[in-house]
C-alpha cells in the first residue's frame, strides 16, 4: 500500500483536477461575452495544468523511491485527534495537559513526576501568553460549560 | 540621498520603544528556533506568525522581519555543532561548521558564522535601500498584463528551483493555486468551491494551513529522528568564541564577496537564501583560501552564511516593492502584512512609508541586535541544542493546535491545520516540496485578478500577454521555465532506458 502511495497522490490530484475544471466551466462559468472572464475561468486554467503535470508525475513515478511512512509517525496524528475530540468534552487546555503527560509517560517513558510537571509549565505558558496575552477564549468543552456555566 | 533620508525618517519610526523591544524578542525567538534542528524558518515564522496579532502592524512586521533574520543567524549553530543543519540555508554550513568545529574550535566557527552573517547582512540591506524604491517605481509602470506576467515567472520559477524534481513543484504550484480559488470569488464577489460549507465560504484560512504544511507536517516527520540525534555535552565560554586578527582578515572578503553575489540572487524572484549559500560557496571555491573548502575553512563558513543572509536581506525589496517573495519564509511574510491590511507593491513606499522605511530600518536594527544577541546567548543556545527531539514533538504539536485555534477563534482553524499537516507529511514523503504551495495560495489571487483584468482588456486574446516588450520577455522567460523540466525529466528517463538497455 505504502509503495502504491506515489501512484495514488498524482491520482488523487488528476481526479482534483477535473472536479474543479468541471465545476469551473458547468458551474461558475468560463467565458462571458460582455463580462469577459468568469468565476471559473482561472481555476479551470489551473486546473487543466495540475492535470497535464500530475499526469507526468504519474508516468514517471516509476522511477521515484518508495516512501517510507514509519508508523511511528502515525502517534502525532492520533496525537491531535485526540486533543481535537476531548476539547468537545473536556476544554482545549485539559486535552493538551492530558495529551503532554499520557505521551511523555507512554511514548517517551518519563516519570511521571516530569511528565506531570512538564506538562503543567507547558500548558501554563501557553495560557498565559494566548488565553491572557493575546486574551483570546479557549473553549472549555461540556465539561467546561457545565462546571463555569 | 533621498533615498538615506527616508531611511533616516525609517529609523525615528523604528526607535521607539515598542518597535525595539519587538526587535529583539523576535531575534531572541528566531535565534532559538533557528537553533532547533529540523524546524527551519517557514516553519518558525508560521508558527509564531499569531503571537504578533498583538502588535500594530509596522511593529508585528518588524518583529517577524528580525525573527526570519535571526533564524538564519540561528540555523548554523546546529549546523556547526552536531552537523544537522536548522533550515536548508544552513545545508552549506555544516561543510566547514562541523569539521571546523571538530578541530576543537567550535565557538570560533559560531562567531565565524555570526560575523558573516552580519557583514552579508549589512551589504543586503544597503542595497535594498536603492534598489527597493527603484523597483517600486518601475512597478508603477507596470499594468494587469505585466503584473500577471510577472506572478507567473515567480510562481514558476521557484517551483524550477526547489527540490530534486521542478515538474512536483509546479503540481505544488497549481495545488495551491486551486486552494487559493476556494471561498469568495475576488472580482465578482460570489462564493465558489465551497462545497457546502459555511467555513469554506471565508477560504481556507492561511494560517492554519501554513502552521499544518510546513509546521505539523514537520512535527510528524521528527518521530523517526527522535532517537537519532547525538547529543551534545560540551559547554562553551565566551573567550572560547573569540577570533584573532587573522581569523578576521580571513572572513573579511568572503564574506564582502558573498554579500554582493548573495543580494543579487536575493533580488531575483524565486531564488532564496538555499540557492545563494550553495551559489556562494561554489563561487569562494575559485579563491585561494589558507585551508582547503570543506576541512573546516573560516573561507568556507563565511562565504555560505554571508550569502544567506545578504539574499535574506536582498529578498526584501521585490517582497516590498513588487509584492512578489523570493522564498516560502518570504511567502508568509507577505501574508502577514496582507493579513493586516497592507498591500506590498509599487504603491507601499509611497502610501505607507513611515511602515517600509520603518522596516527597513528595522532591519539594520535587528542585524546588529541578532548580533549581540546571538554573541551573548552562545552558551545558552548550545545548550537549546541539548533539548532532546522527544520532547520538542509533544511542545511542537500542541503549539500547532494552539496556534491554529487562536487565529481563527474556532475549531476549524485546527482541522484545517491537522488535514493540512497530514497532506504537507504525505507531500514531504513523497518528495513534493510544500513551500511552492504556500507561495502560490499567497501569490494566486492577485495573479487570478490581474490574469482576468488582463483577458477583460484583451477580449480574451492571449496575444497581448506579448504586444507589451516587458510582458513579452517575461512570458518568454515562463515557458523556458515551464519547459525546461519537462525537457530534462524526459531526457534523463530516455537516457536511463537506454541505460537499462
Amino acid at each position: 500500500m505504502r509503495r502504491l502511495a506515489k501512484y495514488v497522490f498524482p491520482v488523487c490530484l488528476i481526479i482534483i483536477g477535473i472536479v474543479f475544471a468541471v465545476l469551473g466551466v458547468f458551474e461558475f462559468g468560463f467565458w462571458d461575452e460582455a463580462k469577459g472572464p468568469m468565476g471559473g475561468f482561472y481555476p479551470t486554467l489551473v486546473s487543466i495544468l495540475l492535470i497535464a503535470m500530475s499526469i507526468v508525475c504519474l508516468t514517471l513515478a516509476r522511477d521515484d523511491k518508495d516512501p517510507k511512512f514509519p508508523v511511528q509517525n502515525l502517534l502525532v496524528i492520533l496525537a491531535v485527534l485526540a486533543i481535537f475530540c476531548c476539547t468537545f468534552l473536556i476544554g482545549m487546555f485539559p486535552s493538551i495537559f492530558l495529551c503532554l503527560v499520557i505521551w511523555l509517560r507512554k511514548i517517551e517513558k518519563y516519570s511521571w513526576r516530569f511528565s506531570v510537571i512538564f506538562a503543567l509549565v507547558t500548558v501554563l505558558v501557553f495560557y498565559g501568553v494566548f488565553g491572557k496575552w493575546l486574551a483570546i477564549s479557549f473553549p472549555n468543552g461540556l465539561l467546561g460549560d457545565l462546571i463555569f456555566g | 540621498m533621498e533615498n538615506l533620508q527616508m531611511l533616516m525618517y525609517g529609523f525615528t519610526v523604528a526607535l521607539s520603544l515598542e518597535n525595539i523591544s519587538a526587535a529583539i524578542f523576535g531575534a531572541v525567538l528566531g535565534l532559538i528556533v533557528g537553533a532547533l534542528p529540523g524546524i527551519g524558518s517557514l516553519a518558525g515564522v508560521a508558527l509564531l506568525l499569531p503571537l504578533t496579532y498583538k502588535f500594530n502592524p509596522t511593529t508585528a512586521i518588524i518583529m517577524l522581519g528580525s525573527l526570519y533574520y535571526a533564524n538564519m543567524f540561528g540555523g548554523a549553530f546546529s549546523a556547526i555543532l552536531i552537523n544537522i543543519p536548522g533550515d536548508g540555508p544552513a545545508v552549506m554550513t555544516t561543510l566547514d561548521g562541523f569539521p571546523m568545529a571538530q578541530k576543537g574550535r567550535p565557538g570560533q566557527a559560531l562567531f565565524t558564522s555570526n560575523i558573516a552573517s552580519f557583514i552579508g547582512g549589512l551589504i543586503g540591506m544597503f542595497i535594498v535601500i536603492f534598489t527597493g524604491p527603484s523597483l517600486a517605481r518601475l512597478g508603477l509602470n507596470f499594468g494587469p498584463v505585466e503584473m500577471a506576467a510577472l506572478l507567473l515567472l515567480a510562481m514558476t520559477s521557484i517551483g524550477w528551483l526547489l527540490g530534486e524534481n521542478p515538474i512536483k513543484g509546479i503540481v505544488t504550484t497549481a495545488m495551491g493555486m486551486l486552494i487559493a480559488t476556494m471561498g469568495m470569488d475576488a472580482v465578482r464577489g460570489v462564493p465558489r468551491y465551497y462545497f457546502g460549507s459555511i467555513y469554506l465560504m471565508g477560504g481556507v484560512p492561511f494560517v492554519p494551513l501554513v502552521i499544518g504544511m510546513v509546521g505539523f507536517s514537520r512535527v510528524i516527520g521528527l518521530m523517526t529522528d527522535r532517537k537519532s540525534a547525538p547529543p551534545i555535552t560540551e559547554r562553551l565560554h565566551y573567550r572560547d568564541c573569540m577570533l584573532t586578527a587573522h581569523d578576521f582578515k580571513r572572513l573579511l572578503m568572503p564574506s564582502i564577496r558573498a554579500g554582493l553575489i548573495g543580494t543579487f540572487i536575493g533580488i531575483l524572484p524565486g531564488a532564496g537564501a538555499t540557492t545563494a549559500a550553495f551559489v556562494c560557496y561554489a563561487f569562494e571555491k575559485r579563491f585561494k583560501s589558507e585551508e582547503p573548502l570543506g576541512t573546516g575553512a573560516i573561507e568556507g563558513i563565511a562565504a555560505c552564511e554571508s550569502g544567506n543572509n545578504a539574499a535574506a536581506a536582498g529578498a526584501f525589496a521585490p517582497l516590498l516593492a513588487l509584492g512578489i517573495p523570493g522564498s516560502g519564509t518570504g511567502a508568509v511574510l507577505l501574508g502577514g502584512l496582507m493579513m493586516w491590511g497592507l498591500n506590498p507593491g509599487p504603491l507601499l513606499f509611497t502610501n505607507h512609508p513611515d511602515f517600509a522605511w520603518g522596516l527597513l530600518a528595522s532591519l539594520f536594527l535587528a542585524n546588529l541586535i541578532t548580533l549581540a544577541i546571538s554573541w551573548v546567548v552562545i552558551p545558552i543556545l548550545v545548550q537549546v541544542l541539548t533539548v532532546p527531539i522527544a520532547l520538542m514533538i509533544p511542545v511542537i504539536m500542541t503549539i500547532c493546535v494552539v496556534g491554529s485555534y487562536s487565529v481563527t477563534n474556532s475549531m476549524y482553524g485546527v482541522l484545517i491545520m491537522f488535514i493540512a499537516g497530514i497532506i504537507g507529511y504525505i507531500m514531504t514523503e513523497l518528495k513534493y516540496p510544500t513551500s511552492t504551495l504556500v507561495l502560490a495560495v499567497v501569490l494566486s489571487p492577485i495573479f487570478e485578478t490581474d490574469l482576468r483584468r488582463a483577458f477583460l482588456i484583451s477580449g480574451g486574446s492571449p496575444a497581448i500577454f506579448f504586444q507589451k516588450p516587458i510582458s513579452c520577455v517575461l512570458m518568454i522567460a515562463f515557458f523556458i521555465f515551464l519547459a525546461l523540466p519537462i525537457i530534462k525529466a524526459m531526457w534523463k528517463r530516455m537516457r536511463s532506458s537506454k541505460g537499462g538497455v
